[in-house]
């Protein structure tokens, strides 16, 4: 907790006292990355995505340069990160599935990061703000559609749009026109993006919260209890078990996310049968 | 309590900003597998495929000195078994040199102790011959004596013993 942070708490607390109970208090959107917003109006959020973007590249670009055969250091870590994703995809998708291992590994290591990266004092998670995740639910789904277009063709493509139950064609048109199934699975794929989107946001979102609510508890505590004679904001860190919580979110929260675009992907690329079991499988392991 | 999803309904939706972290995403993905990914994973197909070819590498020479090692065991066993062969030969040869100089010995040795029987034989017939013409010859010699004195029994038996005495003394110091 930072001093914006803690000037924003102790103005809650404050605000509370005011006005009761019922006031609403949400974790901060000002970080010290806020006089760019003044500046040129780019919300912190997404000044603070980017860096952490362009954190990444410069980390990777570095490790590109240096590589070796013989690994040593960071290459050593991400080599094993590598693996995992490849044993991922290959779980998730079947075998072969190791040429997807950049994209769920791009989603988990950046996801991962700007989960975490809110930890830091001054900072807040990018992805506490729903822009944030529906902009990444709709770059997964851009990916996996396109993805499915290069590898299926146009036709197998918009065949997943319809059922066949049936042996006829005319008795597949007459089905899926009575049933509406193209629009069911227009649906579907829309709900995939709202279901990406809003469990990444609403985890990072509520663990953010959680943790800013415990952090001002610190501090209306001191002041409750009369322990000082006036009220200061120095904190008791009662935010800190929630703080390792919101570690392991982080990291459960940037797998779901990822394992999830790789289930996506075998849904049109493996049969459908068979992806509408992982599908449910993994939503199962997600909640 | 605020439900995330009543968040997102009171919130007017900014696509730009949305569409902005889409494209900074897909950006960064490109980077990212540019970076990180393609030349990791090459890498470690690479170390993969030399460390496949090691463990080949090693499963094949151990073959080949498993063969090696039998072919020497072989031949080894064969020398052996040459060198006893060879040393049974020579032993047979040293028997039956031993056996044939043994032999010729013995041959010797009898031949030796046939001439020497042989000898002895010659000698013992020379010396009857002697004896005999020694006998004759004494015999003769008593006969001249009693021819040449005619005496009385004691005188007789005197003279033969004062003969044979005399005769064996002669003999003796010879």
């Amino acid at each position: 907790m930072t001093g914006s942070e803690l000037a924003a708490a102790a103005h809650g607390a404050a605000h509370a006292a005011e006005h009761g109970a019922g006031v609403h208090v949400s974790a901060p959107e000002e970080t010290w990355l806020h006089f760019l917003y003044n500046l040129f109006g780019i919300p912190d959020w997404l000044t603070i995505s980017l860096l952490v973007g362009l954190a990444l590249v410069i980390l990777f670009w570095r490790m590109s340069k240096r590589l070796s055969l013989y690994p040593s250091g960071f290459q050593t870590l991400w080599e094993m990160a590598v693996e995992f994703f490849e044993s991922l995809c290959r779980s998730a998708i079947g075998p072969g599935g190791e040429k997807y291992a950049p994209i769920i590994g791009s989603f988990f290591t950046y996801i991962l990061l700007l989960n975490l990266i809110g930890l830091i004092p001054g900072f807040m998670s990018p992805t506490a703000h729903p822009y944030i995740t529906i902009g990444l639910a709709i770059a997964s789904l851009t990916i996996v559609h396109s993805i499915a277009l290069r590898e299926l063709g146009l036709k197998n493509y918009l065949l997943h749009y319809v059922d066949r139950p049936f042996p006829n064609p005319l008795l597949n048109a007459a089905f899926n026109i009575i049933t509406l199934a193209p629009v069911v699975h227009l649906v579907g794929e829309f709900s995939k993006l709202i279901s990406l989107s809003i469990r990444l946001f609403g985890n990072i979102f509520g663990e953010d919260t959680v943790i800013f609510q415990f952090a001002s508890l610190g501090m209306i505590t001191l002041h409750a209890f009369g322990l000082l004679p006036k009220p200061i904001t120095v904190p008791l860190p009662f935010q800190l078990p929630v703080v390792f919580l919101h570690v392991l979110v982080a990291f459960i929260q940037a797998f779901v996310f990822s394992s999830l675009t790789a289930v996506y992907i075998s849904l049109f690329i493996s049969g459908h049968e068979e992806g509408h079991e992982e599908e449910h499988a993994a939503h199962e392991a997600a909640h | 309590m605020v439900s995330p999803l009543e968040v997102l309904s009171q919130m007017k939706l900014q696509w730009h900003w949305i569409l902005s972290q889409t494209v900074a995403f897909l950006i960064l993905y490109w980077l990212l597998r540019k970076f990180a990914f393609a030349p990791i994973q090459q890498i470690l197909r690479e170390r993969e495929e030399r460390v496949r070819k090691t463990i080949e590498d090693a499963e094949r020479q151990r073959v080949e000195m498993e063969q090696l090692r039998a072919e020497y065991e072989q031949r080894l066993a064969h020398i052996e078994e040459e060198a006893r062969a060879r040393l049974q030969e020579a032993m047979q040869q040293a028997y039956q040199a031993r056996d044939a100089l043994l032999s010729e010995a013995r041959e010797q040795a009898e031949r030796i102790l046939q001439r020497a029987q042989e000898q002895i034989a010659l000698e013992r017939e020379k010396l009857m011959v002697e004896l005999r013409d020694y006998i004759v010859d004494m015999a003769v010699r008593m006969a001249e004596k009693l021819i040449e004195r005619s005496l009385d029994r004691t005188a007789h038996h005197e003279l033969i013993n004062d003969i044979l005495e005399k005769e064996l003394r002669e003999r003796t110091k010879h």
